[in-house]
């Protein structure tokens, strides 16, 4: 069970955003690093939404950026998400 | 003495009276060449607002013809150029925006074998085009031939615009080192986008290019501007460079152009299981 | 000498704004610093906008002198006029 101290938001863009339904989604991550957030999400998300984080044999997709509070993470393995943090998760567009 | 006619002189009054453009920068504005990848949604008010600013030289790659779909949007072209090569509508629409203007049509598909060549001719490149493929070679030639490029991808109500100068900020492999795996991505035939969007988002690429010929303002390096249409807001992400970028890196290991295709073919080399693709 | 003689004149009556203020601008790029240009504009918008448009963009304003409907400017060009 969560409780509101445990949200971060996720803010998702582009085809993310299209599959999940909604641009900002509240999760009880708060103690999770950057990546195991990712991880938790696709797994609860499903299979529409893993193969817009990771690859077949689960890594994370290099077409991907990732930002928290707005800022390029240089440590996704060891930042550690705290209550209220924003994770924004940025796909390339192909459209022109 | 200035040698604009008086034609000119009214034409770019507008430009002439801003005190960051003057006679001098206009000078500068018609004396400059500017590459345009792509006819289409971004490219159509990217050609209209550069013509009409009098960049005396632009040349325009695209390889397909006008179709009825795309005329919600490519505002270029018109319901009589149906069937025509994109490249010739474009060129007919610009210079009967201005005469000054002289459009370039390079009526082919760009790829490894020609990208260096056209690229080689212009002084600045701006990325409309409709593929990952295509951005990746471009971006690569642009920072093998540290020419500055315009960078913008739109999607749905969605767009995203950033200014590679190379040497001065990040590359669009130092965003996305790799594309994303096929048919991830959906592409505006498939998922749709708001002409609208493609109006505003190819414009701040316009914006981008004419100061960069005019040396003015701040150009979006190192930022990526991220443009939501539905919420109607605008996100500025500040992006570094990766000192480890395959092509823009301090030991680049991509050293020539390449194809998507071969792109693919080098991961599947590197790798031992071949990637599963929905 | 005290008052330096204007490098150009440049007759713009029946020139509407802003073209008026656009070949003045045009020439004053092309002159050194502290040069001076007289302009001839009609009265009225012309000689409140031309004046207005110089000192904005740091040039001096020696004198505006009226004389049979027209005003003659004398515009001494500033050191930089790039921002
Ligand atoms: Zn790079």
């Amino acid at each position: 069970m969560s409780t509101n101290g445990d949200l971060v938001e996720l803010r998702l863009f582009g085809p993310l955003r299209e599959v999940v339904g909604k641009k900002l989604v509240s999760v009880p991550y708060a103690g999770l690093t950057v990546a195991e957030a990712l991880v938790r999400f696709a797994d609860e998300q499903g299979e529409s939404v893993r193969p817009m984080l990771f690859d077949s044999r689960g890594n994370r997709l290099r077409s991907l950026i990732l930002l928290l509070n707005n800022q390029t993470v240089d440590q996704l393995e060891t930042s550690r998400l705290r209550s209220g943090d924003v994770i924004t998760v940025l796909l390339p567009l192909a459209g022109g | 003495m200035s040698d604009f006619s008086e034609a000119q002189i009214e034409r770019y009054s507008r430009h002439i009276i801003l005190r960051e453009v003057g006679g001098k920068g206009q000078s500068k504005l018609l004396d400059s060449r500017v590459l345009i990848i792509g006819a289409g949604g971004l490219g159509s008010p990217v050609g209209l607002y550069l013509a009409a600013a009098g960049v005396g030289t632009i040349g325009i790659v695209d390889s397909d013809a006008v179709d009825l779909s795309n005329l919600q949007r490519q505002i270029l072209h018109a319901t009589t150029d149906l069937g025509r090569p994109k490249c010739l509508s474009a060129r007919e629409t610009m210079e009967d925006i201005n005469p000054d203007v002289c459009v370039v049509p390079h009526q082919f598909h760009l790829d490894s074998s020609n990208v260096l060549d056209v690229v080689a001719d212009y002084d600045i490149v701006v990325d409309g085009a409709d593929n990952f493929p295509t951005r990746y070679l471009v971006n690569d030639a642009c920072v093998m031939q540290g020419k500055p490029l315009s960078h913008a991808g739109i999607l749905r109500f969605e767009g995203h615009v950033t200014t590679i100068v190379p040497g001065r900020g990040p590359c669009y492999r130092c965003l996305y080192p790799e594309p994303p795996p096929p048919g991830l991505v959906p592409s505006c035939q498939e998922a749709g986008i708001l002409g609208a969007v493609a109006g505003i988002v190819g414009s701040i690429q316009a914006a981008e290019v004419l100061k960069l010929i005019l040396r003015i303002g701040d150009a979006l390096v190192g930022r990526l501007l991220v443009f939501d249409g539905l919420e109607m807001a605008f996100r500025s992400i500040e992006i570094p460079r990766d000192s480890g970028c395959s092509v823009c890196g301090d030991r680049p290991t991509i050293t020539a152009p390449i194809d998507y295709e071969e792109f693919c073919r080098l991961r599947g080399g590197t790798e031992s299981k071949p990637e599963v693709q929905s | 000498m005290t008052e330096r003689a204007p490098e150009c004149r440049l007759d713009l009556r029946g020139t509407p704004c802003p073209l008026n203020w656009v070949k003045t601008k045009l020439r004053l790029e092309e002159m050194e610093p502290g040069r001076r240009i007289e302009v001839t504009v009609d009265q009225g918008n012309p000689a409140r906008n031309v004046p207005r448009s110089a000192k904005m963009e740091g040039h001096r304003i020696v004198h505006a002198i009226s004389r049979n409907g027209a005003v003659r400017i004398c515009i001494e060009r500033a050191e930089e006029s790039a921002p």
